[in-house]
């Protein structure tokens, strides 16, 4: 194995930093098996101690878990998820009523989900741009739907 | 209270390549191939370049080592005056530890 093979292992900053004159140290040549194990050893340490043990968009996904949310946002949120879940029960309960048992099935399928997905658009996601927001709360509500109308189906 | 000292045992695993690196640039400054070379000589050890490169990132971020301007590829470093006194002040707990240890030999 060669240094050129083994720098890929490193965080890029890393590599862009160091990389040239590690090469310069070690040549182009193949590496003994001390060497290798070695670089691969330090690779992990680099990855480890410059933070970067977790891909950037992993990190994005964790920092918008991280969304502070107040009491006013808690309290919007509790009101969208009660709010929305006993209308779609009720509006399921009533196709029932009216004999429309595949509505009734669908509508009471769903409205616990989406109730869920009504909240995060108010309160997690409230910091998000409208299209942001939007397509994350009507993707989710297209695959609820296509998931609660297929289990019906079959 | 007194102030803390810095120091290199800080670095953990990396405290004895670091130590090793700042006493061959204690001599004046060094690109990698030559610390290793170095280290080498005076200690019998040979740093593999991810251990030597792993103690050069410590001792940068440290502000204890400095990259000197280069047109090579061989970026040289030197010991700053900061990484002086670390050494100086391992050197000495070193050297107190060693007397202790003789001490102890010579009487038992």
């Amino acid at each position: 194995v060669r240094a050129a093979t083994l720098l890929r292992l490193y965080p890029r900053a890393w590599r862009e930093r160091y990389g040239d004159e590690l090469l310069a140290m070690t040549g182009d040549g193949p590496l003994s098996l001390r060497k290798t194990v070695d670089l691969v050893a330090g690779a992990v340490d680099a990855r480890v101690t410059q933070g970067e043990t977790m891909p950037r968009v992993l990190k994005n996904l964790c920092a918008t878990g991280n969304v502070q949310t107040g009491l006013a946002d808690g309290v919007r949120g509790a009101v969208t998820i009660v709010g929305v879940s006993l209308l779609l029960s009720g509006a399921g309960i009533l196709a029932g009523r009216y004999g429309w048992d595949t509505v009734r099935e669908f509508v009471l399928g769903i409205s616990f989900p989406a109730s869920m997905v009504a909240m995060s658009h108010v309160m997690y996601l409230r910091r998000q741009s409208a299209a942001a927001k939007w397509a994350i709360t009507g993707g989710t509500l297209a695959i609820l739907t296509v998931i609660t109308a297929a289990s019906i189906a079959w | 209270m007194a102030k803390r000292v810095d120091d290199l045992r800080d670095l953990g695993r990396f405290s004895e390549p670091a130590l090793l690196i700042m006493i061959s640039l204690a001599e004046g400054p060094k690109h990698g191939y030559a610390m290793t070379e170095d280290i080498a000589r005076i200690s019998g050890q040979r740093l593999g370049p991810g251990t030597l490169y792993g103690g050069i990132t410590r001792l940068e971020q440290k502000g204890w080592i400095e990259p000197l301007p280069s047109d090579d590829r061989r970026r040289p470093y030197k010991l700053t005056d900061a990484g002086h006194t670390v050494l100086n002040h391992r050197l000495a707990a070193m050297k107190a530890l060693a007397k202790v240890a003789t001490t102890r030999l010579a009487t038992s």
